[in-house]
């Protein structure tokens, strides 16, 4: 399954906003992907998610397959919408 | 903990084949041989000193590249041990135990220090130089250990042969067990003297008196013979038969190899009683026949005295011995009836567990289970290395265009004539992960850690011109290879990316970094605007606004600099990259350069956390602290 966002925070997915993305969805056993451009990258690797390069305004996708897929994209939504990191698409 | 033995027992395969020889002159040189003490003493020096030759023939085999080095320091482990044993007490005899134990410590040290590097002016002791001497440390320590912790367990054995005198026939059968299981150890000497030199007395015709089952034997004790009768069905046949039966089960390509050894060997301790070639060959290969052997061996001793047999030998249960002593020996002939029941068990045990449990005889072992060991017999990983050697020097354009290798923890480092007929799909195709060419001149190919092994390899296959390969090694090997990457931190690898002075992560000033969420990491106040890489790698992210770059190293380390704080804002102003996305890069190499005086007045912090975005969970501890010059090197550890 997955959701799209778009990012909001003015330093794109950046850091601090890119950090706490990851670390929301490493305690979850599925597998969890974020895409922009067409690129998909494993959303539990700071360095993947970084080497997007993910500015603001820019449009993603969160999917996750496995046991708690769903759990995974509900934290990930979560986290993004109260550290206003982006906003459902 | 088996490909450990096996590996031992391999390595023993070199110095055993010395033994028939010494047991030959050891045997015929005798007093009622031929009488000539030149020729005994030459073979029983070399029996006398089997530990020292088994510790150097072991050191050899364990050192990746059997070099001499490691036999001194195989040499040196055995003399420094006995030394310290005996400065302890001077009734610790750890015989071949401690030998197998030297040459095994001599090989791992040889593998561990072969190119440990000093400063300068220490230089002469490094690398192979340093093999022994650290050798010699860590042995008077083991020694010093054994020491005290061996006499008690001599103790344990010698009241083991006091109970075996006193209790009949179920002690004779105890006793042959101990005496061939305890060989390993050493120890069988102990239960040997108390039976042969001490158990019982005998008065003699002229009056005097003898002591043991040898002595009263030999002096014509008619008692005596019950703990030596059983071994020469055992020696005579039952070892030779397990030759048999090794021989046959051997590996088809091996047989011819290894059917020499076994004659010549099995031909030794039916002549002369000595079987210590033939159980070295498979102790430590098969530990379970040796069991087996053991468990014969106590039966064979209790068959003869059941059968009353009373035979002994003065020197070991072979031919010899056995028609020497026919005269004085009581129903000697049975023993042959006898013996040959016992080769045909023997025989069929070893057969029988070979094939059903594929065990690893002489022939028949895993020729690729050590990564990093060579050995005599086999080899074979030896030349899977050698032929990637050979291809990676063809890759880098033949012998002539290489002037120099060295190599890092995961690189060869090369100094070539032409940079540019280096063939990396070739090289690549041979195990290399990258090939960098840095100038006309210099080159660097990324191999992983095995990269030591590979570039001495191709310094001993330079040395002698690059000789066409002779096996037949296939492309699939060399690529079968470890694709896994070492992710052991070598704070020597890693190095100052940038003038500045070094702080803990906790003291960056935003908590996006200092909370350690991203990963450990630490900070540097920089001081100078040219950002340089700490790591042998590749460059995985440039942010777009090019102040933040992530590397991988070669070794699989992440490493994400971001310069300055809250710089994200600046847009890329007062930032120039220098190298892309996927680029190779090394140490000290420049990846982007800043311009200080604008990013300074723009952002609120020059702190510049380096982040190790995969060690989750490790921390970094800074080994220096305060202002460093960019390229320093052992700055920070990760554990």
């Amino acid at each position: 399954m997955e959701k799209q966002f778009k990012i909001t925070s003015p330093e794109g997915l950046h850091a601090r906003p890119c950090t706490l993305l990851v670390a929301a969805v490493t305690p979850f056993s599925s597998d969890v992907k974020i895409s922009y451009n067409d690129r998909a990258v494993n959303l539990k690797s700071i360095m993947g998610v970084m080497a997007l390069g993910i500015p603001t305004g820019a449009n993603i996708t969160i999917s996750a397959e496995g046991a708690d897929a769903e759990a995974a994209i509900e934290k990930a939504a979560s986290v993004i919408s109260n550290e206003n990191i982006g906003e459902e698409a | 903990m088996l490909a450990f033995l096996q590996k031992i027992g391999k390595s023993l395969m070199f110095p055993i084949a010395t033994l028939p020889a010494a047991a030959l002159l050891v045997r015929l040189g005798a007093e009622d041989f031929f009488n000539w003490p030149v020729m005994a003493a030459a073979g029983d020096v070399i029996l006398g000193n089997l530990p020292l030759i088994f510790a150097i023939g072991i050191a050899m085999g364990f050192a990746f590249d059997s070099g001499g080095g490691a036999a001194l320091a195989g040499a040196v482990a055995h003399i420094v041990l006995t030394g310290v044993l005996l400065s302890i007490d001077k009734d610790i005899k750890m015989n071949v135990f401690g030998g197998v134990i030297a040459g095994v410590i001599a090989g791992l040290l040889y593998n561990k220090f072969y190119n440990v590097k000093f400063p300068e002016w220490l230089s002469f002791f490094g690398g192979r130089r340093f093999v022994p001497i650290i050798t010699a440390v860590v042995m008077m320590l083991v020694g010093w250990l054994f020491g005290y912790a061996w006499p008690p367990v001599q103790g344990w054995i010698n009241d083991a042969g006091n109970w075996a005198i006193d209790h009949g026939s179920i002690g004779v059968g105890v006793y042959g067990f101990l005496n061939r299981l305890l060989i390993p150890v050493g120890l069988h000497h102990v239960i040997n003297t108390v039976v042969w030199f001490d158990f019982g007395s005998f008065t003699t015709s002229d009056g005097t008196v003898v002591k043991g089952e040898i002595n009263r034997f030999l002096k014509g004790d008619p008692t005596a013979g019950p703990f030596l009768s059983g071994f020469f069905p055992i020696m005579m046949f039952g070892l030779p038969a397990a030759c048999l039966a090794m021989y046959m089960t051997a590996k088809k390509e091996k047989k011819a190899l290894v059917g020499g050894m076994f004659v010549s060997i099995a031909l030794t301790a039916f002549i002369t009683g000595v079987t210590e070639p033939i159980e070295f060959s498979f102790m430590f290969l098969s530990p379970v026949l040796f069991f087996v052997h053991a468990v014969l061996t106590g039966l064979s001793l209790m068959a003869a005295n059941w059968l009353g047999i009373h035979d002994g030998f003065g020197f070991s249960a072979g031919l010899i011995d056995y028609v020497l002593n026919f005269g004085i020996a009581t129903k000697p002939l049975l023993l042959i009836p006898l013996g040959l029941v016992v080769g045909a068990i023997y025989f069929a045990i070893f057969y029988f567990m070979i094939i059903k449990f594929d065990l690893k005889t002489p022939g028949r072992e895993d020729d690729d289970e050590d990564e990093d060991g060579s050995t005599p017999l086999t080899g074979s990983t030896d030349e899977v290395l050698d032929a990637k050697a050979y291809h990676i020097i063809e890759g880098l354009g033949g012998k002539e265009n290489i002037k120099r290798i060295d190599y890092c923890t995961t690189r060869l480092r090369l100094d070539v004539k032409d940079s540019t007929i280096i063939d990396e799909k070739k090289l690549k195709k041979y195990g290399a992960r990258g090939v960098m060419k840095i100038s006309k001149t210099n080159a660097q190919v990324i191999i992983g850690t095995s990269v030591e092994f590979l570039a001495e390899a191709m310094k001993v296959r330079l040395d002698n011109g690059n000789p066409p390969l002779k096996s037949d090694v296939s492309a699939e090997d060399i690529k079968s290879e470890d694709d896994v990457l070492s992710g052991a931190f070598i704070p020597a690898d890693f190095t100052m990316p940038v003038t500045g002075e070094i702080i803990p992560l906790t003291d960056v000033p935003d908590k996006a970094f200092s909370e350690g969420m991203m990963g450990p990491g630490f900070g540097i106040q920089i001081e100078d605007g040219v950002i340089t890489s700490p790591i042998d790698g590749k460059v995985v992210m440039i942010f777009p606004s090019k102040h933040a770059i992530g590397l991988v190293s070669d070794s699989g380390l992440e490493v994400l600099i971001h310069i300055g704080l809250d710089t994200v804002k600046l847009d890329g102003q007062g930032f120039e990259t220098v190298v892309e996305t996927d680029q190779l890069v090394q140490r000290g190499d420049v990846l982007i350069k800043v311009d200080l005086d604008y990013v300074s007045a723009n952002v609120p912090s020059l702190v510049t956390p380096i982040i190790l975005t995969n060690s989750q969970g490790k921390e970094v501890t800074l080994l220096k602290t305060g202002h460093q010059e960019a390229g320093t090197a052992n700055i920070i550890d990760v554990k």
